[in-house]
């Protein structure tokens, strides 16, 4: 009976998915859909296990858009914090990732290849320095958080918008192993991801380009060739990599949070590689005597990074005058100091010495020099980097409630105007069509499901008149409209990290939104996490704008 | 979508049929010179939506935050992506036809210097909708930038007065925006050095105006004389 059951809910749905009468149907028998639905659902499941994951090991190798290839061994939290070790060339270069920020710390060799200035190589060695994010072709942190790979396997599992504009199809390769573990890949785009076969799916290797032809993926080689280095930023071109994944449990990502917190200590001294320094006039040595001389020098900095973020402020100097007195060193004067980006300093430095009446009169010679290094971060930096670990870390113990809301801001429901209103009950007409339109396949992932039918929507939006004043899919960042981002190693374009983009906008201008609309597909509504991270990107006098739940 | 195939296709077929002096780069239409402003008609980035939708954009590359854009028109239109750059010809037609009755205009209206300021006056304009008298940080963050291009110190100083009450504001919200804070550090820092010197801050601006084309993967922007002819 129980078999007779099933074999006739079955039926039922394959005749719903194949009614001819239905025009708008995507075709449910297409055996291209039907794989394309079985390779997403692969990814979503893995993407879903990897989104509840704290924190990833990375094991493999990359390689830049110049080529240079770097062996890498790289923990990363979900949100992109990052504690890594790459080797390239024979160096070895250690990488740590806070928030919007990247610190290196290597040896001298690496900082002579990377073209750092002569005179810092041996301070640079010293300390951790502060370089541009993508230092090494592409941001790793960006990349690399299991956020972010989840979002670009499923789009949409997070709930985010950092995933692909330009979505590819995705297909299942023969089944074979990785280092043992049975799994499918499954290729979308450039990337091939390697997914258990077992259950909780698990992603447990990508890897650009197709899968090998044999049945068998050995461990990710660390090869030992390459090499080559560069400090400055580069436009990004498609990078190549292999890399294996490990899911760390909660006591080795608690581990990897206390190391970046310890870190924090440590990267009080960075050095900012953005922040040059130059003497500015001539230096002045007055008052001098037979006894002693004062050096007054005046020091610019010139702050020349490429980051829109970049910290002007203050730039907090560390400069030390070396004086001599015929040659020989007779005093050496260091100091800290504060300045304004762009701006000068007055440094002084006196040398106590003694001139024999014996040894006068004749000409002595006194010179003065300063070398000057930027520390990359002030107090407030600190505080804030602090916070950011603070935040990932509550967010770890307290992940979101995945139930939401219908509406924000909370309290009582928005009122709207007569034109909102008939907005939001034209979108919400035409969500319904669209859940109508789009089958749910057999063993289609909800989330997949879904994806189609905000695709759907999104066709139907933009057959609207203009005169309707809804725009779908928005994408807001730092209170404007967000522009294309090239993923390097995806080598697609995609929304820059952080942009926010409701399903719907409505209002005379994207500008100038009146109305927010967000299709939710199943049970779940409209997470505060999410509406707090968009509000934050929203254009300033529109970040109380009401934010609806649109249903099936 | 593949950038490559529509980069391929706009060569080909759209510059062509455009009028005036146009280039492609990284799959960006560029019109014109770049300077201080650029003119540009943008691929709308979409995650579910048809794959060709195109916004007409002007950018004020003073400011160093490239990454998002606030002067826009979105062009009526949205295509589905051709499978070859053949297939493309009769989409660029079409193309071609919006952006000249739809696109061209708007670049034309705030593609100069002085248009750029008709339009941050329009988003300085108060709205009704809102309710609010006071700019946004973007808004007040450009208009300082662009009357000290335009040597109006003066000018520049009231802005940036906007630009503090606009952090204040903000930081009276319940969730603040931390990019409010870094346009009114930037703020702070550029009007630091126009008060000692405006033409150096004006040298700081043509910094980041030439950073900020490098960012898009423009050509370096000329940028025309000073107000009082001694740079450029």
């Amino acid at each position: 009976m129980a078999v007779l059951l099933v074999c006739g809910l079955l039926a039922g749905l394959l005749w719903a998915n194949s009614r001819p009468d239905d025009p708008a149907s995507p075709g449910a028998t297409d055996p291209g859909l039907v794989e394309q639905v079985a390779a997403d659902s692969e990814l979503t499941r893995a993407a879903t296990t990897l989104l509840d994951s704290p924190a990833t090991r990375y094991r493999g190798w990359f390689t830049d858009a110049a080529g240079s290839r770097y062996d890498v061994d790289a923990r990363v939290t979900n949100d992109g914090s990052t504690v890594a070790r790459l080797t390239a060339g024979g160096q070895s270069i250690q990488v740590v990732e806070i928030g919007e920020r990247t610190f290196v710390k290597a040896g001298v060799a690496y900082w002579r290849s990377a073209g750092a200035p002569a005179r810092d190589v041996a301070e640079y060695a010293r300390r951790w320095v502060k370089v541009p994010a993508e230092t090494f072709g592409f941001d790793l942190g960006d990349v690399l958080a299991p956020r972010q790979v989840a979002e670009f396997m499923a789009p949409g599992v997070g709930g985010e918008a950092a995933a692909s504009v330009d979505e590819a199809t995705s297909r299942r390769g023969p089944p074979r192993t990785v280092d043992g573990v049975a799994v499918v890949p499954v290729t979308a785009g450039r990337l091939t991801y390697y997914v258990t076969r077992d259950e909780p799916k698990r992603l447990v290797r990508m890897a650009t380009g197709a899968p090998p032809a044999g049945g068998t993926v050995q461990h990710t080689r660390h090869d030992r060739h390459g090499g080559g280095f560069r400090l400055a930023a580069v436009r990004t071109g498609e990078v190549e990599l292999a890399l294996t994944l490990a899911q760390l449990t909660a006591t080795e990502s608690n581990q990897l949070f206390t190391e970046l917190k310890a870190h924090l200590t440590d990267l009080r001294r960075a050095i900012d590689t953005e922040v040059k320094f130059s003497l500015n006039g001539s230096v002045t040595l007055a008052p001098c005597t037979t006894n002693g001389c004062t050096a007054t020098l005046t020091l610019r900095n010139t702050v020349s990074s490429r980051s829109p973020y970049l910290s002007v402020r203050q730039v907090t100097a560390e400069v030390t005058v070396r004086m001599t007195l015929d040659g020989a060193p007779v005093a050496t004067c260091p100091s800290t100091r504060t300045m304004k980006a762009n701006g000068t300093v007055r440094v002084s430095c006196r040398a106590a010495y003694s001139i024999p009446p014996s040894r006068n009169p004749r000409t002595h010679t006194v010179r003065a020099d300063a070398t000057a290094i930027a520390r990359a971060l002030a107090e407030a930096d600190i505080r804030q980097m602090a916070k950011d670990l603070a935040d990932q870390i509550t967010g770890n113990r307290n992940p979101p409630t995945r139930t939401g809301a219908e509406y924000f801001p909370k309290g009582r429901p928005p009122t709207l105007t007569a034109r909102q209103q008939a907005a939001r009950d034209r979108v919400d007409q035409l969500a319904k069509r669209a859940c109508r339109e789009v089958k749910q396949l057999p063993g289609e992932d909800a989330t997949a499901w879904g994806s189609r039918v905000h695709r759907r929507l999104a066709q139907m939006l933009a057959d609207e008149p203009r005169t309707s004043q809804l725009y779908s899919e928005v994408g807001y960042r730092a209170g404007g409209l967000s522009r294309r981002w090239y993923n390097p190693v995806r080598g697609i374009s995609g929304w820059i990290k952080g942009t926010r983009v409701p399903d719907v906008v409505f209002g005379a201008d994207r500008l100038r939104p009146e109305l927010l609309l967000d299709l939710k597909t199943g049970s779940l509504g409209l997470e505060e996490r999410w509406y707090n991270e968009l509000v934050a990107q929203l254009p300033q006098r529109y970040k109380n704008v009401p934010v609806l739940a649109v249903r099936c | 979508m593949n950038t490559r195939r529509w980069t391929g296709a706009a060569r080909r077929f759209l510059v062509p049929a455009l009028p005036g002096r146009w280039t492609v780069a990284h799959g960006t239409l560029i019109r014109g010179d770049v300077g201080w402003t650029v003119q540009q008609v943008v691929l709308r980035p979409a995650r579910h939506a048809p794959a060709v939708r195109l916004d007409a954009v002007v950018q004020f590359l003073a400011t160093p935050a490239v990454d998002r854009y606030t002067c826009a028109v979105p062009l009526d239109g949205a295509w589905d992506e051709p499978a070859s750059v053949d297939d493309y010809a009769p989409v660029m037609a079409e193309i071609a036809r919006v952006v000249g009755t739809e696109g061209v205009p708007f670049l034309d209206r705030y593609g100069s210097l002085d248009g750029y300021l008709d339009h941050l006056r329009e988003q300085a304009a108060p709205d009704p909708a809102v309710g609010v008298d006071w700019l946004d940080m973007n808004t007040a963050e450009e208009l300082t930038y662009l009357h000290l291009v335009r040597g109006d110190l003066a000018a520049a100083t009231d802005a940036a007065r906007e630009a503090e009450r606009s952090a204040e504001e903000d930081r009276r919200h319940a969730i603040p925006s931390p990019w409010i804070t870094e346009g009114l550090e930037r703020v702070r820092a550029v009007m630091a050095v126009a008060r000692r010197d405006p033409r150096e801050a004006r040298s700081l601006l043509a910094g980041n105006a030439a950073t900020a084309a490098a960012r898009l993967g423009l050509p370096a922007p000329a940028l025309d004389a000073a107000p009082d002819g001694t740079d450029r």
